[in-house]
């Protein structure tokens, strides 16, 4: 999965114009990102990467950079 | 040695309800509409004051004994599964026996399980009838877990039902071909106790003036210490890693496809993650089976529901092949396939 197409997914889960996101977006900014979307999410990942992220990450992450870069750790 | 076969299965709800208006009314419209879409959950029913998960036990069990003549005196065992006991003590089975007026040669002991207390419970009686240690089985289950969320909780008050079932266990024979249980996976976490949790009122951490201050979190939803409290995020972390292994690791035991089964029943947590779990696990829709919109996640009485809701609406035949599993609180998991037996079909429906 490319960092487009993960960043087209977020947007998605989170109800946004991919266009209006990027890396360094703060998640605690997005009026979607509740525990609904954590779910979205480890959805999203766990079809996409093949991996179910531990929740610890959205509790950590502070952008939605930090996530994909959980969600790649996770795979190694 | 011979198996054992599930002769009969009922279940009691909570004869209250908590409605898509009521949780509108207490936590907000988009609020109950959000819950609804993340949930699948519309109404729960709920056990009104004073009725415990025992009663509703008491009176499935009462239902089905009194549809089979004869029984209740064969009764040499009754296993209860239950978080939400009558008394600290005694165990809530002793009670049962002399409500149930079952013989005083009956064993009865309670299983302190949440989520998985079914799967655990028909293992255990499976167990003692197959080596012979019982000849008839009363596995009941009763909880009234909506009464240990704080009313504010917007997290897991619109999500939690209460209920109670009973089901009938006798002897089965040991061919494949023959009504009964097949096999068993059991499995345990307890590294991942925090996500489901009632921290305080047990021995560790008794109730105190500390362990009843509110508090309220990032999400909005308060409580104290005495609550329930659940970690979505963590539950269903849990739920799409543990599931799809257990069920992988009991088909090869048994030396099973998902071509081979006829129906696979998952505790019914909510129907977001029950939707993903199915299209992870390439279950077709003829081989799903949900129920719980207008029920709610009624803890570990969620299966001894759906089975009896699934026999009823015709959706188990004699001789079908029936995968359960179960998983929540502990954490814990366990799994089970059987043969449903034709006496099955006909008690529950």
């Amino acid at each position: 999965m490319s960092d487009e197409e993960f960043l087209a997914r977020f947007a998605e889960v989170v109800g946004q114009e991919p266009s209006s996101l990027n890396f360094s977006t703060d998640l605690q900014s997005l009026e979607g990102w509740d525990s609904v979307a954590y779910l979205g999410t480890t959805v999203m990942i766990d079809e996409n990467m093949g991996v179910a992220v531990s929740p610890e990450i959205f509790v950590d992450a502070v952008t939605i950079g930090d996530i994909l870069a959980a969600a790649r750790v996770a795979q190694e | 040695m011979p198996g054992s076969a599930l002769v009969g299965v009922n279940y009691t709800l909570g004869s209250a309800s908590l409605t898509y208006e009521d949780i509108e009314n207490r936590f907000g419209v988009a609020a109950a509409a959000k819950v609804l879409k993340g949930s699948g959950i519309r109404n729960r029913r709920v056990a009104p004051p004073g009725v415990c998960g025992s009663d509703m036990a008491f009176q499935a069990a009462s239902e089905l004994l009194e549809r089979r003549p004869g029984m209740r005196e064969r009764i040499d065992l009754l296993i209860h599964c239950t978080q939400s006991p009558d008394y600290q003590l005694p165990t809530t089975a002793c009670l049962l026996q002399d409500r149930l007026q079952l013989s005083r040669n009956c064993a009865a002991f309670d299983i302190n399980l949440g989520c998985s207390q079914y799967v655990y419970a028909l293992s255990v009686a499976h167990s003692m009838l197959s080596s012979g240690v019982a000849r008839c089985a009363l596995v009941t289950t009763g909880d009234t877990m909506s009464r240990t969320v704080h009313p504010q909780d917007r997290a897991i008050v619109p999500i939690l039902g209460d209920a109670g079932s009973a089901s009938l266990l006798v002897p089965a024979g040991p061919g494949a071909d023959e009504a009964g249980f097949s096999g068993f996976e059991l499995g345990t976490d307890g590294s991942g106790a925090k996500h489901l949790t009632i921290p305080a009122g047990g021995t560790r951490r008794p109730l105190s003036a500390e362990t009843a201050v509110e508090v309220t979190d990032a999400d909005g939803s308060t409580r104290t210490a005495e609550n329930l409290y659940m970690n979505g995020a963590g539950i269903f972390h849990f739920a799409i890693t543990v599931v799809p292994s257990t069920i992988q690791k009991l088909l090869a035991k048994l030396n099973l496809t998902l071509h081979d089964l006829d129906l696979v029943l998952f505790h019914q947590a909510n129907q977001y993650m029950l939707d993903y779990l199915h299209k992870k696990l390439h279950i077709p829709p003829e081989k799903a089976f949900c129920y719980l919109e207008n029920v709610g996640n009624t803890s570990g009485s969620t299966l001894p529901v759906l089975l009896t809701e699934a026999i009823r609406q015709g959706r188990v035949k004699a001789g079908a092949r029936v995968l359960m599993i179960a998983f929540g609180v502990g954490l814990s998991w366990g799994a089970t396939v059987f043969r449903a037996s034709p006496e099955l079909i006909v008690e529950a429906g």
